[in-house]
């Protein structure tokens, strides 16, 4: 299938607004990469600047290494599936998703086969005489995946396409979209601020923001080990934890966080530096008070079915504290528990101890 | 869309048919008439091809065209105030209706804004004449002794000119009723206001930015209606847009009736300009 | 939901109403009723109606040419001012650029100026031109002035149309042409077609302008009717006006199926 490289890409809009400041991306062939971020962060402008919509103020956009960064959005053979989906009100199903074969002028036999392959790919056969206003949210967005399908894009990209369905169905489109995606082993882009939709679909993860990919890697890499405080925070949850450099051995750091001594792995940094450290709620375990490494109390506590989260006032602060609801007491309101963490789940941003 | 030139490029050669046909047969004319009220006109001889403020000086140092102008203005005015009166408190009761009354009489009160209004206006001259309808019945009902005199008369311009005027009216303050949250006076209420006292310190000040509107639309129109001045009012009550046409087909002073026609633009667009420039100060603050 | 019928109003406000609606309606009603009547001057049908003054349109040769002439010079400006206001109000609605808010303001001028302001610069740019009496001049000015009704309906179908449906044309592979033929232009139609009924009633109904440059060749129906009238109120300028408004109300059934007849009257987007 195809690559595509985005070198320095950039788009300013008068009189000085810098949606996108610079982005660097290689897409392999076949590879899923989803760019992540909030509103504003540059993400679909990105997007539109690949499919040709919006012109770029500055870079490149190669595909398969042939430049096309100032090229028509028709002559690029790039499959766009809106949020809106964008389907054509005025024509029926079947009409939708021959149009772009038609702009290709292929052949009718060839059309028709194509046509009923894509439909049967979404599973949508027996609804091509349909209009769109006849189908429902989820229909609709199968309409949309087999009108792009069918041209057999180069480059698939899809802008926020599951945040009009209902969280039920969303989930099974990740699914069902991601094994399409696999199969064909069609090179794609996913626009998305859902970071579940970002980890359950992608091969890799670009976290934008402020015009720029803040952190790239697979869904793990860069939950677990982020280099950035921005990922930590927007990511998940995390923990914030403010400690000073005691001393440094061989293989450890040694720092002090109110009154305690807390060990994380080595890392650089001067003595007697504050640093910020993170921590995932759900790295964090309870316990008795006299099994943890430092005790709390339970200030709040929230039930959320399959979890519990804690709120719990220590020597750190307050801490956020995610429970599996196992079977058996939960520590109640009020209550003084011991708190437990492996030690290198204590993080700084990029291994560094960042100053505070 | 792609490159910068192309995207200046394109929204004008779009619209260039458009801009073409404005510039080729409205710019040109109307600088053509202004031009043409500055001729100097002779009597025996017709427009001249020299160029005088004579004019302007005859219209600016005339009684008449004082009166001429105030009259029109009076009239307008008149109009305006009526359209008021009966439009505001006719779009209330509407808003009140169930949507089937609603379109119903929507179309029946604003249809006949898709009606020529030669024939609307012949409808009252038949109406307001001495033997008409009107005069018959408040002389049967013993209003009145002797027939009112109402063609020819200012009286029956007015009137005829509300009805022209009044779905403008109901439109503007339609519009505005519109984007009136219905929950707010029923906070009024619950917060112990009566029906009255909800409507005029709560409904009413909200309305008044669409009332000010349609006041502008119905007194500009008014200003420079034609047919309904010239078939009710006749020769004997002239308004502005009358004498221009006097002017021109009639005295065929033309460059006279090019100087009054130029009044009457700039009169209508100080207006228009003025009166937005104070709504917009005025109400920005509460409606952005 | 319950149709409110006639909702919350009072037996005041109901007085109030019925007294509006008949002054609104009467003069119509009164136009209607004498064109019936059988008698040589203006007076009801009561004590004898007739169709005479119907058939008596058919002797008024100045008013049969005058009909033709409206006819042709409304569906010429409509599809004059349909073609020039459509790629304008794709300009205004889909870029943003410098002078877009004078372009706007422009083309709907013609609201603004007083028709006879517009009657006097077209005399005396006819009679500078030559044009004086030409069919096709008076087409061209007619088409001018319809221009904002035009454009207003038009506008108002491609604000409310989300533009990825082009976009997705687009990249599907269509040119800017085929992606407006076969994309936008059927999506905004009852759009354009509505702002050209509505154009062909306006040009149809014009009365002010047309009577500084009318010519008796090219006299519209509105103007020979305002001569009429302005002489002689006689019962055969009733029964063309019936028919007008007949005719009207027919054109209004039309534009209440292609748009819907609140957003003509009351300029919904």
């Amino acid at each position: 299938m195809s690559t595509l490289t985005i070198r320095n890409l950039a788009k300013t809009y008068p009189p000085n607004v810098r949606a996108v400041k610079s982005i660097d991306l290689d897409i392999k062939s076949g590879e899923f990469v989803s760019l992540l971020g909030s509103s504003g962060c540059g993400k679909t402008t990105t997007l539109q600047m690949v499919a040709g919509f919006v012109a770029p103020s500055a870079g490149q956009v190669l595909l398969d290494g042939k430049d096309i960064t100032y090229l028509d959005p028709d002559k690029r053979d790039m499959g766009v599936v809106f949020q809106s989906y964008a389907l054509f009100p005025h024509m029926t199903v079947a009409q939708n998703v021959r149009f772009g074969l038609e702009m290709r002028r292929l052949p009718e036999a060839q059309i028709r086969e194509r046509v009923a392959d894509a439909l049967s790919m979404v599973r949508l056969d027996g609804l091509d005489r349909r209009y769109p206003a006849e189908l429902s949210g989820g229909q609709r967005q199968r309409v949309a995946i087999a009108r792009v399908l069918a041209i057999r894009p180069r480059v698939l990209l899809l802008d926020e396409p599951m945040s009009n369905l209902d969280a039920k169905l969303r989930g099974e489109m990740h699914v069902e979209l991601r094994g399409l995606q696999k199969r064909l082993g069609i090179t794609t882009i996913l626009v998305t601020h859902d970071q579940v939709e970002a980890m359950t679909m992608s091969d890799r993860i670009a976290v934008m923001a402020n015009g720029t990919i803040a952190e790239l890697g697979t869904p793990q890499e860069v939950y677990d080990i982020p280099s950035t405080e921005f990922a930590f925070n927007f990511l998940g949850q995390s923990n914030t934890v403010t400690a000073k450099v005691l001393s440094h051995d061989e293989a450890s750091t040694q720092l002090r966080v109110g009154s305690s001594t807390i060990r994380t792995p080595r890392r650089n940094g001067g003595l007697s530096d504050d640093v910020r450290l993170f921590i995932r709620p759900e790295r964090l375990t309870l316990s008795s008070p006299e099994a943890g490494m430092i005790t709390g109390r339970v200030a709040t506590r929230l039930f959320l079915g399959n979890t519990w989260t804690y709120e719990i006032d220590c020597d750190f602060g307050r801490l956020r504290v995610i429970k599996v609801n196992t079977r058996g007491g939960q520590p109640q309101e009020g209550e003084l528990v011991g708190i437990s963490w492996n030690e290198a789940d204590m993080q700084s941003a990029s291994g560094e101890l960042a100053d505070a | 869309m792609r490159d910068t030139s192309k995207s200046t490029r394109q929204p004008w050669l779009l619209s260039s048919p458009s801009v073409a046909l404005f510039l080729g047969l409205l710019v040109v004319p109307l600088a053509l008439t202004a031009i043409l009220s500055f001729n100097v006109f002779d009597a025996m001889m017709g427009t001249q091809d020299s160029y005088t403020f004579g004019n302007y000086l005859e219209i600016l140092t005339d009684s008449y065209y004082y009166e001429l102008f105030l009259r029109t203005a009076l009239m307008a005015g008149g109009v305006t105030v009526l359209c008021i009166l009966l439009g505001v408190p006719e779009t209330i009761i509407l808003s009140r209706m169930g949507p089937r009354y609603q379109g119903i009489f929507f179309v029946m009160i604003l249809g006949p804004l898709l009606i020529s209004v030669v024939v609307r206006t012949l409808g009252w001259s038949i109406m307001l004449g001495r033997e008409g309808l009107i005069n018959q019945s408040l002389t049967s009902l013993g209003l009145i002794g002797e027939p009112l005199q109402l063609m020819y008369s200012m009286t029956g311009v007015v009137i005829v000119l509300t009805h022209v005027m009044l779905p403008f009216m109901v439109i503007a303050v339609w519009t505005t009723l519109q984007k009136l949250d219905a929950q707010v006076a029923d906070a009024a209420r619950s917060l112990g206001a009566g029906s009255w006292t909800t409507f005029r310190r709560v409904i009413l000040p909200q309305l008044l930015p669409g009332i000010l509107s349609g006041s502008i639309i119905v007194f500009t129109l008014s200003a420079s209606a034609f047919a309904t001045p010239a078939l009710i009012g006749g020769r004997r009550l002239k308004v502005v847009t009358t004498s221009i046409y006097d002017e021109f087909l009639h005295s065929m002073n033309w460059p006279l009736g090019a100087a009054i026609a130029v009044l009457l633009l700039i009169a209508i667009v100080a207006v228009v300009m003025g009166s937005n420039r104070y709504i917009e100060r005025k109400f920005k603050q509460v409606f952005t | 939901m319950k149709d409110r019928g006639l909702g919350s109003n009072g037996v005041g406000s109901l007085i109030f109403h019925t007294l509006f609606t008949l002054f609104i309606v009467a003069p119509l009603a009164v136009i209607i009723l004498v064109s019936f009547s059988d008698k040589g001057y203006i007076s009801m049908p009561f004590e004898g109606a007739s169709l005479r003054w119907y058939w008596a349109i058919l002797d008024a040769p100045e008013l049969m040419n005058a009909f033709w002439i409206s006819i042709w010079l409304g569906l010429g400006a409509a599809t004059l001012a349909s073609l020039v206001a459509v790629p304008a109000a794709i300009a205004i609605a889909r870029y943003r650029f410098a002078g877009r808010d004078g372009l706007m303001a422009l083309l709907l001028s013609p609201l603004m100026i007083p028709h006879v302001v517009l009657g006097v610069a077209f005399l005396r740019f006819f009679s500078v031109m030559g044009w004086t009496g030409s069919f096709l001049a008076l087409m061209l000015v007619h088409a001018l002035i319809v221009v904002p009704f035009a454009l207003r309906l038009t506008l108002g179908a491609i604000i409310g149309l989300n533009r990825d449906a082009e976009l997705a044309a687009r990249s599907l592979g269509a040119s800017r042409w085929i992606a407006f033929r076969r994309i936008l232009l059927p999506l905004i139609l009852p759009g354009v077609a509505g702002g050209w009924v509505l154009s062909f009633i306006q040009s149809f109904d014009e009365v002010t302008m047309t009577v500084f440059v009318a010519t008796p060749g090219t006299t519209t129906l509105p103007v020979a009717l305002y001569h009429r009238v302005a002489m002689l109120t006689d019962p055969v300028t009733a029964s063309v006006s019936a028919i007008m408004i007949v005719g009207t109300m027919g054109l209004m059934v039309i534009l209440d199926r292609v748009v819907g007849i609140d957003k003509v009257l009351l300029g919904k987007k």
